[in-house]
């Protein structure tokens, strides 16, 4: 446990709207290790991108944390709701400290993530000197070697340029050099590459995957693409609904499924069979993506999932796990508590009928 | 190839832009002179980056856009140089699905309006006949009939796809245009979509030109695929031939890039790096496009434009090939 560099604890986090408090992440828990990349795999509105944003404390204004725990290198990241002021300014500070030094990002559009009208070499700059105790030659000469380290030719020039005269794929790559531009130890990454051609979306993996062999930064790697995700995650979580609903090394994930969405999802894509290498047909998954707004209080997954039982709509099914590393949430492997929740309910409701 | 529904000749398409607010004209060869042949029933991918031309080659075979020159067979007429009303009973048999399902459905129509429109354009049956055949299609693509009263915004991202596919089928095209049809979509809905059209190819024996980025689900659902390279293609063939062993030193590379979703398959994949970045479109190189990345390129490569030429089975547009 002692390497775990960040461990959320049944994380909740809620949206009010105009149409209601949408429940975008519904207690998660997962931890990174030190020098790991955890993929978050989901679909849109999954809460992969919330549960992430909410370790760095950049929630939209009308989103709140109502539950959990966030812990990164020892230091609690949530306040307790009923913190002074003081306190609260104080957080805040530690938080300021925190983003862009020891936790960075990247963002999936690198078209409107960099100022237009400030030269690289500014942004490049301006974390480093916001973070570090060094002069603005110190900093210029760092943010060159940021640029060569993410294979930018001629950065003593480039430094001067402005954003437009960059294709897509050297944005993104000037926008992980300023990521990685303070050391930090964990790198969240949104969807990096889902604008980005694949050859380019080559290159950024493997700066990504460069990065955290050789210097053990941990990286949480959010993504749709099952790909991307067998391609540079250690491990994965599977999220849907904002639940976690399985969660294991990449091979555990993509070779011995547990989870009804997961087996779904990877019939979903066109695989391989590794022996005859024919194409197995695609079996989609039935229905459409969970609507935030309306949802029942047990699995999120059962209105869709092909072996759902009655209990699946109102309780949470708990926690089964496979190995030391291999967990998934369903109730098909957890019957016996199913069998006693329904006896108990309906107990409870001859009572009533009484 | 025996009768094929579309047959494409050496078509070229420019465009003329000015660089920034003061700068020079300069020209874009976005399809640049392209041929291909597609047959009926079949599934023919176009893969490529952003910005080699695909979706404008889509478009201009449709005229969308009006070709430089070059000519458009479609189903043995030459349509290229035809006019808009000449047009009219082709444009009824070829018909385009979208990408953005969101953009491309008229919010204040309803889905029955919409799905009858064409029908109504080309005058075909009354205005019951059309409910009736609305209803139908609705059930083709997987929609309840009752549907038709409703507007876009009650539906979901692939459910406004279907409605697409709905409204693109109902006047029996013999050739779609599917234009990145899946790639705003959820990764579970995507097979959905995919299902269906091989599915409704299956049944009316409909030609696709199914043009995406995403090579995994392309080769799922071509027949042959067409790889596209600033403007010209490079390499055409059969689906899993292209994927498992491509020829042109580009599709070696594209290839080499895109992820599997399979570990073990991934931790032996070595991706074929291409130097430099995609060169602009405005100043093509005189020879093969590919020459300023390729690492084979000789001078050759650089000074005369290769033809595509049989290969072993397939069309490759390289010196080097052999």
């Amino acid at each position: 446990m002692a390497d775990r560099l960040l461990e959320v604890k049944d994380l909740a986090v809620e949206f009010r709207t105009g149409e209601g408090i949408v429940k975008a992440v519904r207690g998660v828990s997962f931890h990174v290790e030190k020098g790991e990349i955890l993929g978050f795999a989901g679909e849109s509105g999954s809460g992969k991108s919330v549960s992430a944003m909410a370790c760095l404390g950049l929630l939209a204004s009308n989103g709140t944390v109502t539950s959990g725990s966030i812990r990164f290198a020892g230091k609690e990241l949530l306040l307790p709701k009923d913190s002074t002021r003081d306190q609260l300014r104080r957080h805040e500070e530690m938080l300021r400290r925190l983003r862009g030094n020891e936790i960075s990002m990247i963002f999936q559009d690198p078209m409107t993530y960099l100022n237009p009208v400030l030269t690289i070499g500014t942004q490049l700059t301006e974390g480093i000197l916001a973070h570090t105790q060094c002069s603005r030659r110190e900093a210029w000469k760092k943010g060159i070697e940021m640029l060569r380290q993410v294979e930018i030719s001629d950065p003593e020039k480039r430094m001067r340029q402005y954003p437009y005269e960059f294709s897509g794929g050297m944005r993104q790559r000037i926008i992980i050099a300023i990521a990685f531009s303070c050391d930090p130890q964990l790198l969240i990454a949104d969807e990096p590459t889902t604008a980005l051609d694949v050859t380019v979306q080559a290159q950024i993996l493997d700066l990504i995957r460069k990065r955290a062999r050789e210097k053990g930064t941990s990286v949480i790697m959010i993504t749709h693409d099952l790909g991307v995700v067998a391609s540079l995650c250690d491990r994965v979580a599977v999220l849907y609904g904002g639940r976690i609903e399985e969660a294991g090394t990449a091979d555990e994930i993509f070779y011995e499924p547990r989870h009804p969405y997961t087996e779904g999802l990877l019939s979903s894509v066109s695989r391989r069979n590794s022996e005859t290498m024919d194409k197995t047909p695609l079996t989609p998954i039935p229905g459409t993506p969970p609507d935030l707004l309306h949802m029942n209080s047990g699995c999120p997954f059962a209105s869709r999932c092909p072996e759902a039982m009655r209990i699946c709509k109102d309780y949470l099914p708990a926690i089964s796990s496979f190995s030391r590393t291999h967990d998934a949430e369903c109730w098909r492997y957890c019957r016996a508590q199913a069998q006693q929740l329904i006896l108990k309910q309906m107990e409870e409701r001859g009572e009533r009928n009484e | 190839m025996n009768n094929p529904i579309l047959c494409v000749k050496d078509l070229e398409k420019t465009f003329q832009v000015r660089t920034g607010m003061f700068g020079k004209q300069g020209i874009i060869h976005a399809v640049n002179h392209v041929s291909l042949e597609l047959a009926r029933g079949e599934t023919l991918g176009l893969v490529g980056e952003s910005g080699c031309g695909k979706s404008s080659l889509g478009r201009t075979i449709l005229k969308v856009y009006e070709p430089d020159s070059g000519t458009i067979l479609f189903d043995g007429n030459d349509i290229t140089t035809l006019s808009r009303e000449q047009m009219r009973p082709y444009r009824k048999r070829m018909q385009m699905i979208f990408q953005d399902p969101y953009a491309s459905l008229n919010p204040r129509f309803t889905i029955g309006e919409m799905i009858a429109e064409p029908m109504k354009i080309y005058n075909i049956g009354s205005a019951d006949e059309r409910a009736e055949r609305v209803k139908a299609l609705l059930k083709t693509v997987g929609l309840r009939p009752d549907h038709s009263t409703r507007y876009p915004h009650e539906f979901s991202g692939g459910q406004r796809q279907r409605i697409g596919i709905a409204r693109a089928l109902s006047l029996d095209p013999d050739f779609m245009v599917c234009d990145e049809p899946i790639s705003a979509l959820d990764v579970s809905i995507q097979a959905q979509i995919v299902n269906l059209l091989e599915e409704i190819q299956a049944k009316r024996n409909i030609s696709y030109l199914f043009i995406a980025h995403d090579i995994t689900m392309v080769q799922h659902i071509s027949h042959r695929i067409g790889v596209m390279y600033m403007g010209s293609l490079v390499e055409v063939g059969n689906a899993d031939e292209i994927c498992n062993d491509p020829l042109h030193p580009y599709t070696k590379a594209l290839i080499s890039a895109v992820p599997r979703p399979d570990p073990r398959k991934e931790r032996e994949r070595t991706v074929l790096k291409l130097p430099g970045e995609t060169p602009s479109p405005l100043n093509l190189p005189a020879g093969c496009p590919f020459s300023l990345r390729c690492r084979y390129a000789s001078k050759r490569c650089r000074e005369e434009m290769p033809q595509l030429r049989q290969v072993s089975g397939r069309t490759v547009a390289c010196h080097l090939v052999s």
